[in-house]
């Protein structure tokens, strides 16, 4: 290293390069979140229920994961399965970037992918019920978009000025990020009330990788997680069931919509594989 | 900022491999002494003496444990850390803009 102002400058360029190019774990997550996602139609084996027999659809624990389309085998399974899979996703993670850690010599800061992560699970899973609960409207919340949209809208909005607030001023960081997360996480609701399909487990792995691309600072990321929360929206308000010829098994059906947003990190995750052994070589 | 940039330039952390650490612990939540010591090319006892006097002027928390058997040094950033790098590198930066004009 050099004393002179702007080759000093560019050398803690070069060294912040290398410490981000050695800690980065990215092919990990988005592979592991890429199969959990591809996995997930094995769960949805529809029920054929019998001419004139009555079928009774459980409720499950988290609603927001109810396939409303097929009466399915395994209608818990479905909800536990993508409660799991985020939490086991997350969990994962955080143990593969340790391990990382212990074998490069540098470990990547996750505090701010899992308070993401823990935000907008909360958010999406708790937070739509509730906000059902608390906003009175003479119909559904889902009908009455003049009272949803500008929850979500509003509250994104400030969301996005907390967190502002909280990189310009130190001394209200903890109030602001405190702000910034409660308001996304009303945000993620409102935005929950039309993820119908019952896939809004992609909104909270859709989050946690923006985060994430964030914290690596990753071009790459950040392109596949935009191309994975354009991809989750499409699959959770429209999907790509109504093009596969019919059929009522409701395995064919999910993975019609879940494909795309699956092979979009599976892709990702492998162009990353593929640059880091690049990287080693 | 002062009028003549060389004034805001910190002796404790201008030193070029003082920076060094703090711009790789910048970039980390912890990095282990081996691994700063590969990438400053500094020998242990040298490393070991620039980390003391950061710890000492409270700019990196220094944790020790184990990983297996093997005794592994962990070099963390804090808060005051963080401000002084932000504070060099704005001055560097005023320097280079004031050797530019």
């Amino acid at each position: 290293m050099t004393d002179d102002p702007a080759a000093l400058l560019g050398d803690l360029r070069q060294l912040r390069r290398k410490v981000r190019r050695d800690r980065s774990g990215c092919a990990f997550p988005l592979l592991l979140f890429g199969m959990l996602i591809l996995a997930a139609p094995l769960c949805y084996e529809t029920i054929r229920p019998e001419i004139g027999q009555v079928y009774e659809r459980a409720a499950g624990p988290f609603p927001v994961f109810r396939y409303i389309w097929l009466p399915l085998k395994h209608e818990v399974l479905v909800q536990w399965y993508w409660m799991l899979a985020l939490l086991a996703g997350f969990g994962a993670t955080m143990w593969w970037y340790r391990r990382r850690a212990a074998q490069v010599g540098v470990e990547t800061d996750l505090s701010g992918y899992l308070a993401a992560a823990g935000a907008g699970l909360v958010g999406v899973v708790f937070g739509v019920p509730v906000l059902a609960e608390t906003v009175t409207v003479s119909n559904s919340l889902y009908s009455t978009p003049e009272v949803n949209l500008p929850i979500a809208f509003g509250s994104a909005a400030g969301s996005v000025v907390a967190f502002f607030l909280g990189t310009r001023r130190a001394h209200w960081r903890p109030v602001a990020v405190l702000a910034g997360t409660v308001l996304g996480m009303i945000t993620l609701a409102a935005i929950g009330v039309y993820l119908v399909n019952g896939y809004s487990a992609l909104l909270v792995i859709a989050v946690a990788m923006l985060v994430l691309a964030w914290v690596e600072r990753s071009h790459l990321v950040a392109v596949t997680a935009a191309l994975f929360t354009a991809a989750s929206i499409h699959a959770n308000l429209q999907g790509f069931a109504q093009l596969v010829p019919y059929t009522d098994d409701g395995r064919v059906m999910v993975l019609a919509d879940l494909a795309l947003p699956a092979g979009v990190l599976i892709i990702g995750g492998v162009i990353a594989l593929l640059m880091s052994r690049r990287a080693l070589a | 900022m002062s009028a003549y940039p060389t004034n805001d330039l910190n002796d404790l952390v201008h030193q070029r491999h003082r920076l060094g650490i703090l711009t790789i612990a910048a970039e980390s939540k912890q990095v282990e002494f081996g691994y700063l010591r590969e990438a400053l090319d500094l020998t242990a006892g040298n490393l070991s003496r620039h980390v003391t006097v950061l710890h000492e002027a409270g700019l990196v928390d220094v944790h020790k444990g184990y990983e297996g058997k093997r005794p592994r040094t962990w070099v963390s950033i804090t808060d005051a850390g963080r401000k002084a790098l932000a504070d060099e590198i704005a001055a560097l930066r005023a320097l280079v803009a004031r050797h530019d004009d």
